[in-house]
């Protein structure tokens, strides 16, 4: 169909006018900092403001109350962070409730982060990497009841709530507490399909390092070895190997992951090693990694104002957030302009907030640096 | 053959078997096999103790099994070799697994080299850390790291610890640094422990394939030290 020069005109005339007639759209503001070409945004520079975050293990509660205590997100739940990049250091997963909840509250920061010029880097953690590879199941502290039925398919706790009708609340935890034992059963295959379709293939995704100015955050720590391979690399090989594994394609050959020398989502030595053992090493990998600081989690260490080592050139931010830790308590990492800030609550004294029963005690949370370091079978 | 203990570790293995867990037992700051630590008490003395309970052998990526752990110490026994600390099966908190003592008068190899700390008998020390990799390549078990070494500096002996991830359904020796010398002791036992005694000992712990291959690399370690003997010279191979 032929259109005329004057309709056309009239139409550009039209919506001419239709478009300064229109409220102003918002126009996103550039994130803050920048990140660096070909880092595939695993290295940022020149960002204001930084708040991170350790292992939540599976308490939605806690991660929703640190957020606002830290002005990231308003009474709504949206980010109010403006240009502040977060950093959750891994292990939302295993011990407590609520993984599946934390992992949805992030996949929506994610893109308001970035709408409003901040970021949100979510790193898989040792816990995450148990779940993709389905290993999860040979833990019984590790996987709780609530977790469970979350990453069931609908279809299938449907499926087995028939069989269920007429049951109550407690002989329906105690069926799925039975289901649980037995590591070869149907539901547990189901779990993992439905955890690494929908959550798996998207952690995969994310950066198991990042650096933003000058500072390296990643879920357990860095061999001095490790430290030599550039951060693309190894957040390359992460996507890859955790993509794989995902997807069940175990018959590649995987570097990293479940790799026997303390790979990056499990290594321990920057947490536990004694300052005058390993203070060069610490200088070594830095200086490897071209970083002036690095941010580490996995190792709880619940002492309060326990956290900087090495003379502030490492920071351990598991301080048992999750109240699977009896004498945890909440914290967040803030840096801002260069300056470290820990920033520590007390938890509530309520007794049914100090461990409630959807959360699985850990064994030990008073962990102290070095404890374990000369201890046998200590992989 | 029945597999024979030192009066030492016969009484270590009684201890294990049957001391009374005294306190609830800990998570340590560790990873994949996420041991517990154990503190036991038989009435007479208090030890802590490590137990493994992962079983899985048949991993699509990585192969564990605390069975590996009875293995090794059992093989270790054999051989007449000291080099593993005592383990027992054993069920704790109806969870069964391996439990196994807590070396506590050593350091690791890997803080012995952080600290620079010269082996005060290096004789002793060099031969105990062949003798142990001639082990390491029998069971088939590489050394990710120099944490699972454990030194006794007043003595020099060596122990090493983790075999979780071990005993690796491969019948070739370990990549890296290659058997070069070998005790006297070892060589002899490597030579003569029948097939049937070595079957015996590992099959309720072990998978037929990672059993055949273990009994393979036997053979393969042996063929390699007299090989090195005949090229060398036995006073350069043998101690």
């Amino acid at each position: 169909m032929a259109v005329s020069a004057r309709a056309r005109f009239g139409f550009a005339a039209a919506l001419a006018v239709l478009l300064l007639a229109a409220p102003a759209l918002p126009v996103a503001p550039p994130p803050q900092g920048r990140p660096a070409s070909g880092s595939n945004g695993c290295v940022w520079t020149g960002v204001g403001r930084i708040i991170a975050v350790g292992d939540l293990h599976g308490d939605y509660e806690a991660f929703q109350d640190i957020l606002q205590r830290v002005d990231l997100i308003d009474d709504k739940l949206r980010w109010s962070g403006g240009q502040t990049h977060l950093v959750q250091t891994g292990d939302i997963m295993d011990r407590g409730p609520e993984a599946r909840r934390i992992f949805d509250l992030i996949k929506r920061l994610e893109k308001e982060a970035r709408q409003a010029g901040g970021m949100v880097h979510m790193l898989p953690g040792n816990h995450e990497e148990l779940n993709i590879l389905t290993y999860s199941k040979n833990y019984p502290d590790y996987v709780t009841l609530e977790q469970f039925l979350s990453f069931l398919p609908p279809d299938f706790e449907r499926g087995q709530g028939r069989d269920l009708r007429g049951r109550s609340a407690a002989e329906n935890a105690k069926f799925w507490r039975e289901t649980m034992k037995d590591q070869e059963s149907s539901a547990w295959t189901r779990y993992f399909e439905y955890f690494n379709e929908y959550y798996g293939r998207w952690i995969a995704q994310h950066c198991a390092m990042v650096k933003i100015n000058d500072i390296v955050f990643v879920h357990g720590g860095v061999s001095v070895e490790d430290s030599k391979i550039p951060l693309a690399e190894i957040n390359r090989i992460y996507r890859q190997e955790l993509t794989w594994a995902a997807e069940g394609q175990f018959q590649h050959r995987f570097r990293m992951l479940l790799s026997p020398s303390g790979p990056p989502l499990w290594n321990r030595d920057l947490a536990t090693s004694s300052p005058e053992d390993y203070a060069g090493s610490v200088e070594l990998i830095l200086a490897n990694l071209q970083a002036k600081a690095i941010v580490v989690a996995h190792t709880p260490t619940v002492i309060h104002g326990d956290q900087a080592r090495f003379g502030g050139r490492v920071y351990v931010i598991d301080t048992g957030i999750s109240r699977a830790y009896q004498h945890g308590h909440p914290s967040a990492l803030i840096i801002e302009d260069g300056e470290f800030q820990i920033r520590e609550w007390r938890r509530d004294d309520r007794e049914e907030d100090k461990n409630p029963s959807s959360f699985i005690p850990v064994r030990r949370d008073n962990l102290l640096p070095g404890f374990f370091d000369a201890r046998p079978g200590n992989r | 053959m029945p597999v024979q203990g030192t009066a030492e570790q016969l009484e270590i293995e009684r201890f294990l078997a049957t001391a009374k867990v005294v306190a609830p037992p800990q998570a340590s700051a560790a990873g994949r096999s996420d041991p517990w630590l154990v503190t036991l008490n038989d009435g007479r003395s208090t030890r802590r103790a490590i137990f493994k309970y992962i079983d899985r052998p048949g991993g699509p990526l990585l192969s564990v099994s605390y069975k590996r752990e009875i293995a090794a110490y059992v093989l270790s026994k054999l051989f007449g070799i000291d080099i593993v600390p005592p383990v027992v099966e054993r069920s704790i908190q109806n969870t069964p697994g391996s439990l196994q003592i807590m070396d506590e008068g050593c350091i690791t190899e890997a803080q012995r080299q952080q600290k620079g700390i010269v082996p005060g008998d290096p004789r002793r020390f060099e031969n105990a850390m062949d003798e142990l990799r001639v082990f390491e390549h029998l069971s088939g078990t590489e050394r990710p790291n120099l944490k699972d070494l454990l030194v006794h500096t007043d003595t020099w002996k060596v122990c090493r610890v983790d075999f979780s991830e071990g005993f690796v359904a491969k019948p070739e020796l370990l990549p890296g640094p290659a058997v070069e010398r070998c005790s006297r002791r070892l060589f002899e036992r490597l030579g003569t422990v029948p097939d049937k005694a070595l079957e015996d000992a590992l099959r309720p712990y072990l998978r037929a394939p990672e059993l055949e291959a273990c009994l393979k690399r036997r053979t393969i370690l042996v063929d390699r030290i007299r090989a090195l003997i005949k090229e060398k010279g036995e006073a350069a191979v043998l101690f």
